[in-house]
């Protein structure tokens, strides 16, 4: 029995955190591990919200197609019928205009504030750019760009488009 | 003994607790307030990696139509018009043509935005050339042409 005792008194002489000190660091550990986790999972839940937003961006982008088809040029006033042939809706929201004639003026028209929107098959029809006038010694190329950043180019060279309707 | 105990001083239950709590409400604060500075700024390797590739993928850029001025006149450049369709305002800080690195001032284009960029060089016609545009998020969108 002394000899029981003796040990007991050992085990409490011991040195050490007390157990309030060791259940505050304890807390501290699983607060700074469980912080951890919620920023890598933060930041990765949002790495791959921004790789879906790339894919299907470029899915839609690669689905853009239109058709242009000379309208008419009456009083020089060049009109286009655009038609979506695409499975997408597409929004065009800038005109980039390369004057060939001369010393090759480029002049961008931004029509942000009134843009083209077109859903498939839907044709926008004597569609006039803003300030262009056509003579048949007109040499420019001309650049829609969509919303998506693709480009359309069409070609106006003496009263003609290029390239011609295809259908 | 229990005469002892019950005379000694101390808080009340309820105002206690009442402390802990608020003990508990403002280092939860000073936690979060210390926690959103951190990782506001520069953060780890693996977050900063999720970021920065997030940021890139935001990032989006086409290269539209180049175009040179006639080369026997005296004030020749080159034109290149980018446009950004993406969901971020990128900032063009290097253009490399045909390997090397063109003199470029650093500008931004901004989201839906088409900007023509003039650049103090001319290349020749009917030869393929290869035009990189780096942004200060290191993509790279680079396109062949031909004038």
């Amino acid at each position: 029995m002394p000899c029981l005792r003796s040990k007991y008194a050992l085990r409490h002489q011991s040195k050490g955190i007390t157990n309030v000190l060791g259940a505050i660091l304890f807390v501290l550990a699983i607060v700074a591990l469980t912080s951890i986790i919620a920023v890598v999972s933060i930041e990765y839940g949002g790495y791959v919200r921004s790789a879906d937003y790339l894919s299907t961006v470029e899915r839609e982008r690669s689905q853009e197609e239109l058709l242009f088809t000379h309208a008419s040029d009456i009083d020089g006033q060049l009109k286009l019928n655009i038609t979506n042939i695409g499975s997408e809706t597409i929004t065009l929201n800038s005109i980039l205009v390369h004057n060939k004639s001369g010393t090759g003026a480029i002049e961008v028209t931004n029509m942000a504030a009134l843009p083209i929107t077109l859903n498939p098959g839907m044709v926008q029809v004597n569609y006039r750019i803003p300030g262009m006038i056509v003579t048949p010694a007109t040499n420019c190329t001309i650049v829609f760009v969509s919303s998506r950043g693709n480009s359309f180019i069409i070609v106006i060279q003496g009263l003609e488009i290029y390239p011609p309707n295809p259908y | 003994m229990i005469s002892m105990r019950r005379t000694r001083r101390g808080v009340s239950e309820v105002v206690a607790t009442l402390a802990l709590v608020a003990i508990t409400l403002a280092a939860m604060a000073i936690y979060v307030q210390a926690f959103n500075t951190y990782f506001a700024g520069e953060t780890g390797l693996l977050t900063g990696i999720f970021r920065m590739g997030s940021e890139q993928n935001y990032e989006r850029l086409s290269i539209i139509y180049v175009f040179q001025n006639d080369t026997r006149l005296g004030d020749a450049h080159l034109y290149v018009s980018v446009y950004n369709y993406g969901a971020r305002n990128a900032t063009i800080v290097k253009i490399v043509l045909d390997a090397s690195t063109l003199e470029y001032s650093p500008s931004m284009v901004r989201t839906g935005e088409l900007v023509v960029l003039k650049l103090n060089q001319t290349v020749s016609v009917n030869t393929v050339h290869v035009i990189s545009i780096i942004t200060d998020r290191n993509n790279v969108i680079s396109t062949q042409f031909r004038l």
